[in-house]
């Protein structure tokens, strides 16, 4: 979906058809191949709708009303600028394509928090006849596990909120999301069914054996199909319960100070660094989504996403109690917030780096939208769908590359290219060799393709 | 006529005794169709040959019959197809072996002009070739630039995109070959789709021709097509290696004229090892099975169910016993296909299984020692009859029917959801005739919180999704499809969709009153005109007093309906037995075709002579031998997975597992109270939900859909069971019921418990030396409760 606001006709006129066109076709299984370099996926949802403007996409030239406040950097990589709220990360910049031309072709659509959420985990904007899968469930199902001790497809650490933004869709529960819950960086978090319960590991072994001996199957009836699934899903269970390495993927205690520092020992940092841990561990699909739970560290912070309606700038919590949009947020440029964020995301791409896994790794910094080039009367920012950045990372995605361009507001596309999420989903199909020709059938068996309205974002490949 | 006999001669000298079939001989032919009329200079005729055999066989001939035109010249037959030259007529000799038949053949117009047909031809071909299909252009964006409508279902939208989209490249009027249409599909130039068409075949000829005609839609006063006739008609079967079956398939126009369509008509086959089928519209049988085959041309949709019938080597049919008709319709049909009945199961499988299905619960222990020790012939009926009128049972079928009515508390607050389920749950209890439930459910109306009833209207709103929602409960029936257009494989068409719709049109939920409006009418959206509610006579609807739900609810509860008995006895039959006669039980239509059929007419009609009494009906299946058989298998019948030769093992459902653990490690006693009922999740028509259920794909009653009841096994669920809040729990205060029971007694109680026998010499011995060496005693109980409830023979129904 290239140059969305004006349809076909115009467009060929333009004469960028060719160009575009040879971008749509689905790839013929031979490229497909050579595309395929990601075998793990790992997202970082920073939910909220983050500020371009601020982030990734800086405008110097904005009116001085409507202004960010951030000074332009330069990074690693002459000739790309961030804002200063990502100094640590610019010195990553070798290893990012920052892609500042996404956009959500129907604005409608996306332009809440819900859908919006659901958009980017699926790929495919809410509201059609089917509801479709989370691209993780997608990719789970179609690619199945590598590591049969841990869940395919984790969320780190999954709240409530998102209970409602991930879906199963049509798929078995089996893909469904397995979210671990909880504050990793809190010394006493256990990530729950995952660990033995109230039981040790001898005592298990035991029950285990007596099981296994008093187990005589069903009588007459050992062939039944869904008995012998059930007995090859109570081996993996078993051996998720008692594995050593399960614990040891989830262990954040066991890793070295010196690295807990690094990605920063709060909340956020110690998220993402369980997300290296678990992609190291050999899960599939990790996507990180940390929504700052309260905490008497920020005072006032109740709902910290990035969601700046109000008092973006402020340089503590937006001291709105009850009140506003954005009641009990911190500004953008606090600790909590790209403070933090920074810090996490630098750590994590030079730690990632570091231990090869970007090779295999498709990396993916996102949020539902972007927010407003115009400062409201209440000092914040609303929420802008028509141009964000994204960045990406690993798998072939050629470093220090920028794509795409936004007038000198941030506020539309200047580039001729413009990717949506819809995109988005297809690169992340098409880093992993998923053959997007073929459907995946519903229990009705309608066929269903997978990111149909999307085309993978070509410079990432 | 001389030149015709002496032909005749020679064919009868050369092939007569040929086609005489080695198992029984050729008694007589039949031609389908009996004359032939072609009309126009592109008309053909496929014909069809039958041959009756002696041993009752019947098979297709239409291969190996020679058949002669009396006059070539007006009319000549090749491999069975008839094409007209002159005006004129001739006659058709048909002979195989000894047997002939004769079809005359009426030629005319051929010398006028006869353009392709836009919508009856272009379209149809497109169709036919899978071009509009949902994944090809046919998807709501198209494909590379190019968007059909689905299945052809908007004819003029197809002409825009065939004619003046694209700049006029796809079709050429000028130079016919240099179209688009025709260079893509071709793979003359790069086509994602592959190859679609080759040169000479008639489907490109019939594009090439239509664009060389001008490429024209078809007028405003253009023939529509009215239905089709296939022959062989609605079902034959088929003897192996004689499997063979050629369609005819003809298209009946409003001016009443006729046109064979064979070769345009689109096949498909619901199970393609058991039957194919060929674009020309050959069938070829496999192995041994049943499968429909569903011919498709334009919006009109038929099927022939085929049995294929093969000779199992040893196959002999030993006349197994029969309780009643049940039994009759299953041994028919498993004699037919040559599959034996697995024997009957024990009195304890038989008595946990019961209890399952009927109550929900497993049986207690005392039921259990008094039912093993009656000697009774008559006792299993007995006990059916003991449990169909006990309260659990009504509490536990209560809960099947709130799954689909969707009563959660989300969409139905303040005590709604409370009121409603608990209104279902007093229907079952009084054993309400299933019609008059379904009458009282789509005719209410009033104050949600006095008219519990009324909240079908409130959980579901909307008159589409209420036409959805009734449609899948009470007729089987997904019409979602239609919504937005034709479906395939659906008889539903979009029109049928929006006059369920009008039906709920005027129903209106204001500040949760359900009460009727007089004005409101549904249109089709993509013709715009107004619809007539389904069911309705024309003149009742100009009343605007008339609530149009009466008349639909007359026409579902309708003795002669063809799904509302008959989908309420599927249900019923696959809550029993592990799977519906039709399967998937919510999807009736003529491509998904029942297993058994005789056996789903024979019970429907049952249910409607005994006045739609559902507990009639659990009652006879029960009894029958069909539900008690064994889950074992023998050697001839382990591939069956349809007709129920055996019983199936199946996991538990939910609310029976939570129960049943409960049970088991003694944190709940078998009810005797009401109050004590409530602490069952399968004796609340309303159970909360938890992990634990959740895990074991309890429905969020969202959907009318059987589906969202998830069955399969997960990882989830055996996580649960091995290591989960509630069975740790559990499991861990099983201490107090069983820690003071010396080991004989409590291995004994456990395994009554837990799998309604007692356990054998093995399984006590090694319990009972696991209770002596551990340490610590009340460990060890533990161990032996959560070992017993990890157990496939704990986890499934059998």
């Amino acid at each position: 979906m290239h140059l969305p606001r004006l349809n076909r006709r115009s467009f060929v006129r333009l004469g960028a058809c060719s160009l575009s066109a040879l971008g749509g076709l689905p790839r013929s299984s031979a490229s497909l191949a050579r595309a395929a370099r990601a075998k793990n996926v790992l997202v970082v949802f920073e939910q909220g709708g983050m500020s371009h403007i601020d982030t990734w996409d800086p405008k110097p030239d904005l009116p001085a009303e409507h202004s960010s406040p951030f000074k332009n950097i330069s990074t690693n990589v002459p000739g790309i600028e961030v804002t200063e709220l990502l100094s640590k990360t610019s010195k990553h910049a070798d290893k990012l394509t920052i892609v500042r031309c996404m956009t959500q072709p129907t604005p409608g659509i996306g332009n809440s928090h819900p859908k919006g959420s659901q958009y980017i985990f699926s790929g495919e904007a809410p509201g059609g006849p089917i509801v479709m899968p989370d691209i993780s469930s997608v990719v789970s199902s179609v690619l199945g596990t590598k590591a049969p001790h841990l869940p395919s497809n984790i969320l780190v650490p999954g709240t409530s909120e998102q209970q409602h933004n991930t879906r199963i869709g049509f798929l078995p529960p089996a893909h469904k999301v397995f979210k671990t819950g909880g504050q990793p960086h809190h010394p006493d978090w256990k990530v729950p069914n995952l660990g033995l319960l109230g039981i040790d590991e001898r005592r298990f072994k035991i029950r285990s054996d007596l099981l296994s001996n008093l187990d005589v199957g069903i009588p007459g009836g050992t062939r039944a199909k869904d008995a012998q699934t059930m007995l090859a899903l109570r081996a993996q269970a078993e051996n998720m319960l008692t594995n050593p390495a399960t614990r040891k993927a989830f262990d954040l205690q066991g890793e070295p100070d010196a690295i807990r520092e690094a990605y920063g020992k709060g909340h956020r940092g110690q998220c993402y660094l369980l997300g290296r841990k678990l992609i190291e561990s050999g899960v599939r699909f990790v996507t990180i989504d940390v929504r700052e739970p309260p905490s008497k560290d920020y005072p006032g912070g109740s709902n910290m996403n990035w969601d700046h309606h109000d008092f973006i700038y402020s340089k503590a919590d937006t001291k709105i109690k009850g009140g506003g949009a954005g009641a009990g947020r911190w500004g953008i440029a606090t600790w909590p917030m790209m403070g933090s964020t920074d810090q996490a995301i630098s750590a994590l791409l030079e730690d990632m780096d570091q231990r090869g896994l970007l090779d295999e790794t498709l990396v993916c910094f996102v949020s539902e939208f972007g927010r407003t080039p115009k400062i409201n009367e209440r000092k914040g920012r609303d929420h802008w769908t028509h141009a964000f950045a994204f960045a990406f990372a690993g798998a072939g995605v050629p470093g220090g590359q920028l794509v795409g361009s936004t007038d000198k507001d941030g506020g539309y596309i200047t580039s001729p290219m413009a990717y949506t999420l819809d995109d988005y989903a297809a690169t992340i199909y098409e880093k992993l060799g998923i053959d997007r020709t073929k459907p995946l059938p519903t229990p009705e068996n309608r066929p269903i393709y997978l990111a149909m309205h999307g085309h993978p974002i070509r410079e990432l490949f | 006529m001389n030149k015709f006999t002496f032909t005749t001669l020679i064919f009868v000298l050369l092939f007569g005794e040929q086609c005489v079939a080695a198992d029984g001989s050729l008694q007589r032919i039949e031609v389908y169709p009996t004359e032939v009329n072609l009309l126009s200079n592109r008309s053909r005729a496929q014909l069809v040959v039958t041959g009756q055999f002696n041993n009752d066989e019947v098979r297709d001939l239409t291969r190996e019959a020679k058949i002669l035109s009396t006059d070539n010249e007006i009319a000549s037959v090749t491999n069975g197809i008839v094409s007209p030259h002159l005006d004129g007529s001739a006659t058709l000799q048909v002979v195989v072996g000894t047997q002939s038949a004769v079809v005359p053949v009426t030629v005319s117009n051929q010398a006028a002009p006869d353009p392709i047909r836009f919508k009856h031809e272009t379209l149809a071909i497109l169709t036919k070739q899978g071009c509009n299909s949902g994944s090809c252009h046919g998807s709501p964006q198209g494909k590379g630039g190019f968007s059909l409508s689905l299945f052809a279902y908007a004819p003029h939208l197809d002409e825009e995109a065939l004619v003046r989209d694209g700049f006029n490249r796809r079709t050429s009027v000028i130079d016919p070959p240099a179209s688009l249409l025709l260079k893509k599909p071709t793979l003359r130039v790069t086509h994602v789709g592959g190859k679609r068409l080759r040169r000479g075949e008639l489907a490109y000829q019939i594009l090439h021709d239509w664009i060389y005609e001008g490429a024209n839609g078809d007028s405003v006063d253009a023939l529509t097509c009215t239905k089709i006739e296939v022959h062989p008609g609605q079902q034959r079967l088929l003897h192996k290696p004689h499997a063979d079956q050629q369609l005819s398939v003809i298209a009946h126009f409003s001016d009443g004229s006729t046109r064979d369509v064979t070769s345009i008509a689109t096949y498909d086959t619901s199970r393609d090892e058991v039957v194919q089928v060929e674009p020309n519209g050959l069938v070829r049988g496999h192995q041994r099975g049943q499968a429909a085959i569903t011919v498709r041309y334009l919006e009109h949709l038929q099927s022939v169910y085929f049995t294929i019938v093969e000779d199992v080597e040893g196959f002999v049919w030993m006349d197994p016993a029969e309780n009643n008709y049940v039994d009759q319709h299953v041994h028919a049909k498993l004699r037919q296909l040559q599959y034996l009945p697995s024997g009957l199961c024990s009195d304890a499988a038989f008595l946990r299984r019961v209890h399952l299905d009927l109550t929900g619960l497993l049986p207690a222990v005392e039921r259990a020692k008094t039912f093993f020790a009656d000697g009774s012939q008559q006792k299993r009926a007995a006990l059916i009859d003991e449990l169909l009128v006990c309260d659990e049972h009504a509490r536990f079928w209560s809960l099947k029917t709130a799954d689909l009515m969707r009563v959660n508390a989300q969409k139905l607050k303040d005590g709604r959801a409370e009121l409603f389920a608990n209104w279902i749950y007093e229907a079952c209890r009084d054993n309400v005739p299933v019609d008059e439930f379904a009458r009282n459910v789509l005719l209410a109306s009033g104050n949600t919180l006095e008219h519990p009833a009324a909240n079908y209207f409130q959980a579901v709103g909307l008159p589409e999704d209420l036409a959805e929602t009734t449609s899948q409960i009470f007729m089987g029936s997904r019409i979602g499809c239609a919504k937005c257009h034709n479906h395939p494989f659906e008889n539903w068409t979009q029109n049928d969709y929006y006059r369920i719709s009008a039906v709920f049109r005027r129903v209106e939920n204001k500040d949760n009153i359900v009460t009727l409006t007089a004005m409101g009418e549904m249109t089709n959206p993509s013709t715009g005109k107004v619809m007539l509610p389904w069911g309705a006579p024309a003149d009742q609807v100009a009343d605007e007093t008339t609530d149009r739900r009466i008349a639909f609810a007359d026409w579902l509860t309708d003795a002669d309906n063809p799904f509302f008995a008959r989908v309420e006895v599927n249900r019923i039959w696959s809550h029993l037995l592990g799977r519906g006669i039709v399967e998937p039980i919510d999807d009736f239509r003529s491509s998904n075709p029942p297993s058994n059929v005789e056996l789903l007419d024979t019970l429907a009609a049952d249910f409607v002579a005994s006045g739609y009494d559902r507990r009639h009906i659990i009652r006879t299946i029960c009894d029958s031998r069909t539900y008690q058989r064994s889950v074992e298998t023998n050697a001839f019948n382990e591939t069956d997975e349809q007709l129920f030769s055996r019983a199936r093992a199946r996991l538990l459902t939910a609310e029976q597992i939570q129960d049943a653990v409960a049970l088991v490690s003694g944190a709940l006693s078998h009810p005797t109270t009401d109050d004590d009922r409530m602490k069952f999740a399968t004796q609340r028509p309303l159970p909360e939900q938890t992990e634990f259920l959740k895990a074991f794909g309890q429905p969020k009653r969202e959907t009318p859909c059987a589906c969202e009841r998830a069955s399969e096994p997960t990882l989830d669920q055996a996580i649960q069971l091995l290591n989960g809040q509630q069975v740790f729990a559990q499991v861990n205060g099983s201490v107090s019921r069983f820690g003071k029971l010396d080991d004989e007694t409590l291995i004994n109680a456990l395994y009554l418990a837990a799998f309604s026998r007692t356990p054998t010499d093995f399984e006590a011995s090694f319990a009972q030396r696991h209770l002596t060496t551990s340490d610590n005693r009340d460990d060890a109980v533990r161990d032996l409760v959560w070992a017993l409830v990890n157990t496939q023979e704990f986890m499934f129904q059998h």
